[in-house]
């Protein structure tokens, strides 16, 4: 993503976020300035959303966490156990990512992936055109409620 | 390399709609799916991401009004399975399991 430093106008190729104080920013690789970063409007309603998720989920035991992934600038939000860095989860995000997307690409009409490791499961919900929520589950799918909730065909509370 | 020969018999486990077995080159083993060769590439290529990730058990791809996908490791392959329609997730899943027991894990 190329966005151009507030502060001293370099173009920037933008692969993170940082969110202070509620806003977005990104850090201008030649300055250092914290310049906004504006997501589109749907991509803030989603992140609004994710907020409400989030806090939502906390009540499901069977969520182990999650958290949201930007297919072009990496992690966004993280809801994840800390035993998993930034790093993992970026790396996990970016080859969901790509699964996912190859999958939409050759088989068409998917609207949910699942990657079984020992007795975790990961879902990747795809929100939009580059968000992706990936959720951690000792289940192999979402709980009924919140799949229901927040990701049913076509909804209110859905992302 | 595993016998191939039990995988003809995959297509009467309960829940396979169509089956595809291919090593980590993406070459077919066996198969009994349409589309094979772009199948092949899709499983392969899908396999070795799911495989970066860690040792995992199973892929699966949800799919609106079409049979979901399912991609298998098996020792040095990758077993791709399209679930028929009428059986869940959860069961073809185990289903898959017990065959890959009974005809290549005993080898």
């Amino acid at each position: 993503m190329i966005c151009f430093c507030e502060d001293c106008g370099k173009k920037n190729q933008v692969t993170f976020i940082e969110f202070s104080t509620g806003q977005a920013r990104f850090r201008c690789a030649v300055c250092g300035y914290l310049s906004p970063y504006h997501f589109n409007p749907r991509e803030n309603a989603i992140l609004e959303q994710a907020e409400i998720f989030f806090e939502e989920t906390r009540n499901f035991p069977e969520i182990l966490g999650s958290f949201l992934f930007h297919r072009d600038l990496g992690l966004l939000k993280n809801h994840m156990p800390e035993i998993l860095k930034p790093a993992d989860l970026d790396f996990l995000g970016k080859k969901l990512a790509r699964i996912y997307e190859y999958g939409q690409s050759e088989l068409g009409h998917v609207n949910e992936t699942t990657l079984c490791i020992a007795d975790k499961t990961m879902v990747v919900k795809k929100m939009g055109k580059t968000l992706f929520m990936i959720i951690a589950c000792k289940s192999s799918t979402l709980p009924r409620n919140i799949s229901e909730r927040y990701f049913p065909p076509a909804g209110p509370g859905a992302f | 390399m595993p016998n191939i020969e039990p995988f003809a018999s995959l297509l009467k486990t309960p829940g396979v709609d169509q089956y595809i077995l291919v090593d980590r080159d993406g070459k077919i083993f066996s198969q009994a799916m349409a589309e094979p060769r772009k199948m092949a590439g899709f499983v392969f290529f899908c396999g070795m991401n799911a495989q970066a990730i860690g040792k995992f058990r199973y892929l699966a791809f949800s799919r609106e009004n079409q049979g979901h996908f399912f991609i298998f490791p098996v020792g040095k392959y990758y077993l791709g399975v399209i679930k028929q329609k009428d059986i869940s997730h959860a069961v073809l899943v185990d289903n898959i399991f017990q065959f890959l027991k009974d005809n290549v894990n005993r080898q």
